[in-house]
C-alpha cells in the first residue's frame, strides 16, 4: 500500500487538471512545513501536538501516561541523566529522559533530594522516567505522521 | 494501595521516597505503558480498552513468569 500523503488529501472537485495538481502540491508542501512544528509541540508538552491536531483522546492519553510515568519515576527517586554524562550509556539515558520534554525540566521540582538508586525503588524510578521519554518519542512520531496526513486515525 | 500511593505522592517529603511494593510499581508501569500503546495503535475507545487490557495482563503474566524462572537463582 502506498502511504503517500497525497493519497489522503481530498479528491479534486472541480477545475482543470493542472490547477488541481497545483492545489494538491501546495497542500502537501504546507503539511510538510507544518508537521515538524506539531512534532516539536508534542515533544515539549506531551499531547500538545495531538491537541493542536484536534486529536483530543490521544492528547489526553499521552499527557496522562507520560506525566504519570515521569512523575512516578521522580517520586521513586529514579536517576535523571544529565546532558554531559561522558559515556554512551549515560548519553542514551539522557536522550530517553529528555524525551519527556517539559517533565525533564520539572525533574528538579519533583526530585529535590536527587536520585537514590541504592534502593530497588530508585532503580525502578530510573526505568519509569526512561519509559516516559520513549512513550513520548512515539507520540512525537505519531503527531508528525498525522500532521503529514499519513495516518488518518 | 492506589489511594495510599496518591496520598504519599501528594504529601511526600522530598527526602522520603514513595514506598511501594515491587508488584505495585510493576503493575502501574504495565498499566501506563499499555494505555499509551493502546492510544497509539487503536482508533476507537472500545478497541483501546480491549487492547490496553490485553497488554496489561500480558505484561503481568510475562513478569510473573520471568520472576518464577529466576526464583531458583535467588538462593
Amino acid at each position: 500500500m502506498n502511504d503517500s500523503p497525497v493519497n489522503h488529501l481530498p479528491e479534486p472537485s472541480g477545475g482543470d487538471a493542472a490547477s488541481n495538481s497545483v492545489r494538491l502540491s501546495e497542500s502537501v508542501t504546507k503539511r510538510m512545513v507544518l508537521a515538524p512544528f506539531f512534532a516539536i509541540a508534542a515533544w515539549i508538552i506531551p499531547g500538545l501536538g495531538h491537541l493542536a491536531l484536534k486529536r483530543w483522546g490521544r492528547a489526553l492519553i499521552f499527557f496522562g501516561c507520560v506525566g504519570g510515568l515521569a512523575i512516578t519515576g521522580y517520586l521513586l527517586r529514579g536517576n535523571v541523566f544529565p546532558p554531559h554524562s561522558g559515556d554512551l550509556f549515560g548519553t542514551l539515558g539522557f536522550l530517553a529522559d529528555a524525551g519527556t520534554g517539559i517533565f525533564y525540566v520539572l525533574a528538579k521540582f519533583f526530585e529535590r533530594a536527587g536520585p537514590d538508586v541504592s534502593r530497588a525503588a530508585g532503580d525502578y524510578g530510573t526505568r519509569f522516567i526512561a519509559a516516559a521519554g520513549i512513550v513520548n518519542l512515539l507520540s512525537v512520531f505519531d503527531a508528525y505522521e498525522i500532521a503529514l496526513g499519513r495516518r488518518t486515525m | 494501595m492506589t489511594g495510599r500511593f496518591v496520598i504519599f505522592a501528594l504529601l511526600s517529603d522530598a527526602h522520603d521516597p514513595v514506598r511501594v511494593s515491587h508488584f505495585f510499581a510493576m503493575s502501574l508501569f504495565a498499566l501506563l505503558v499499555s494505555v499509551a500503546l493502546a492510544g497509539l495503535t487503536k482508533r476507537t475507545a472500545k478497541e483501546r480498552v480491549k487492547y490496553a487490557a490485553f497488554c496489561f495482563f500480558k505484561f503481568l503474566a510475562v513478569a510473573i513468569a520471568i520472576g518464577w524462572l529466576m526464583f531458583p537463582f535467588s538462593h
